[in-house]
């Protein structure tokens, strides 16, 4: 367990020292969401009908951004085969890199929705469905993203590549996730959605770490 | 003539019908083709770095 | 039994034996097929001539998930017992899997039209064929996107393992959704929906594209070995040259 917490703790104090970063990843999200309005017209009742959909692709084009750092600095520097000499697995490791990476990006996200929410004039019926959905979700997305992370490390184009791994993999939570939002708004219960978001995770949860943790290990050989 | 022009016309769905036998066609052709130069290609440079008389 | 594959020369000896048959059955068979589908079988009294599509549509969507399957399968060998042929045929099926994909998406897009007047459609059915479309791509990407082709080809296999669950996706998606596109009617229980003179065609069009797949699947093996050989003399020809530097040469049974 310490060494679990010891990769969280190192990893978030990483990330706060390049705090900015994190930052520049939420500005990167709000600003794209407040594109919606510009590009589409300011026309509530379109923007409201977009709104959910709009908000998820922010949020996993915004995940995806700080993917690919995810384990590369670690690659390049030599700290992975460290890590991986550990007593504790390389799968805790991966667990507490994601663990990290959602501090980072999926919690920033989630407390930045109902600015942007309201911005854009979405029901209030909504939102709860909206953030219930990007709390369960968004865990999924860094899950996800970890796997394309690791399997990218030493190639070329690595940026592109991830997003073509990852992408077709986070179709699932996009589906789902703006579909509880828009049954919530449509004045249906929006449990069955998350439900599949809950499942979702919980396949998650013991599939990535081991998967990525396999991606990581063919990296270093 | 008749008759057949008829039967191309498949019933006004000629529009969807040939083009998507045209198009499985075209791709199948198309990727034996490409295959088989591509092992063409590796048998004439394997020639060249290693001559045939070399092999046992 | 697949260890007797191992060797390279000898696959190569069955591949050059085989490949004649594969390409003659594949002749044979889509002749028959396609008179039998575009001449000698009648037309749907619903949907009219455009059932013709059919034969060419459902084998082709046939086709794609079984070459992920047989994808996924190859790479699982290639992880787990490291046999040498098997990360080969991965790379080898892909391209053939990623064309039956991206030809059932065309012709069911030019059947659905006049069927259900529509191009295109975001139901269960479709997207996840479309995800299936890009899980190819992606292993493709990711295969070539190294300097050194073993280590593409491990990370490539294990994305092709993770996209796996796409596949009963697919599958199923017609059962547990409500989805424009029709349920399944030949694999189901109770035998097939179809009447036998559609059958025979559809069937005879699935054989063909099998017996397609098996063809140019042999080419491409048979080039990739030949590949692996160029590579293998490639890096002696370099070791030999820098004779002042320490061999470069890869540890025996890496080069494979």
């Amino acid at each position: 367990m310490s060494g679990f917490v010891l990769v969280i703790r190192r990893d978030l104090h990483l990330a706060f020292r390049q705090g900015f970063e994190s930052l520049m990843v939420v500005a990167f999200f709000v600003i794209a969401v407040l594109l919606f309005p510009l590009g589409v017209g300011p026309e509530t009742n379109i923007l409201a009908r977009i709104l959910p959909g709009v908000i998820w692709v922010a949020a996993l084009l915004a995940s995806m951004l700080s993917l690919e750092r995810l384990f590369q600095t670690d690659y390049e520097d030599g700290s992975l085969e460290l890590l991986a000499l550990q007593p504790v697995a390389l799968e805790v490791m991966v667990m507490a890199k994601v663990t990290a990476h959602w501090l980072t990006t999926g919690l920033p996200l989630i407390v930045a929705a109902p600015l942007l929410a309201v911005l854009m004039n979405m029901p209030a019926d909504g939102l709860w469905a909206l953030m219930a959905a990007l709390v369960i979700g968004t865990p999924s997305l860094s899950l996800i993203g970890a796997i394309g992370a690791a399997l990218i490390l030493g190639s070329r184009r690595g940026g592109i590549l991830l997003s073509l791994l990852v992408l077709p993999l986070y179709i699932p939570v996009l589906i789902f996730g703006a579909s509880a939002v828009d049954a919530a708004l449509g004045g249906f219960s929006a449990k069955p959605q998350l439900l599949i978001l809950s499942g979702l995770l919980v396949a998650a949860l013991p599939l990535c770490p081991w998967a990525g943790a396999a991606a990581l290990r063919q990296s270093m050989e | 003539m008749d008759a057949l022009t008829s039967y191309f016309y498949m019933d006004g769905y000629a529009g969807f019908i040939w083009p998507a036998y045209a198009i499985v066609t075209a791709v199948l052709v198309g990727l034996w083709m490409i295959s088989r130069r591509s092992l063409r290609d590796a048998e004439r440079t394997l020639d060249t770095l290693s001559p045939p008389e070399d092999r046992q | 039994m697949f260890h007797r594959f191992a060797n390279p020369a000898r696959f190569l000896r069955l591949a050059a034996a085989v490949q004649p048959w594969a390409a003659g059955a594949t002749v044979v068979l889509l002749a028959t097929g396609l008179v039998l589908g575009l001449v000698a079988s009648p037309a749907d009294y619903q949907q009219g001539e455009t059932v013709r599509i059919m034969y060419v549509h459902v084998p082709s969507a046939w086709m794609a998930i079984f070459c992920y399957s047989a994808l996924a399968g190859a790479c699982a060998v290639a992880l787990i017992w490291k046999h040498p042929l098997a990360g080969l045929a991965a790379r080898a099926t892909a391209p053939i899997g990623a064309a039956f994909t991206f030809l059932a998406l065309v012709t069911g897009s030019l059947w659905g039209k006049p069927m259900w007047g529509t191009w295109w459609v975001w139901d269960a059915r479709l997207t996840s064929v479309l995800v299936l479309f890009f899980l190819y791509l992606g292993y493709m990407a990711l295969d070539n996107a190294f300097d050194d082709p073993g280590r593409g080809a491990k990370a490539s296999s294990i994305l092709a393992l993770v996209g796996f669950v796409n596949v009963p996706i697919i599958k199923f998606s017609v059962d547990w959704w409500n989805t424009l596109h029709q349920p399944s009617s030949v694999v189901k229980m109770g035998g097939p929906a179809i009447h036998p003179s559609m059958l025979t065609p559809l069937l005879l069009m699935g054989l063909a594209f099998t017996t397609y797949y098996v063809w140019v699947l042999l080419i491409r093996i048979r080039r990739e070995i030949i590949a692996t050989k160029i590579r293998a003399l490639q890096m002696r020809q370099a070791a030999g040259q820098g004779a002042a530097a320490p061999a470069a040469a890869p540890a025996p049974g890496e080069a494979r």
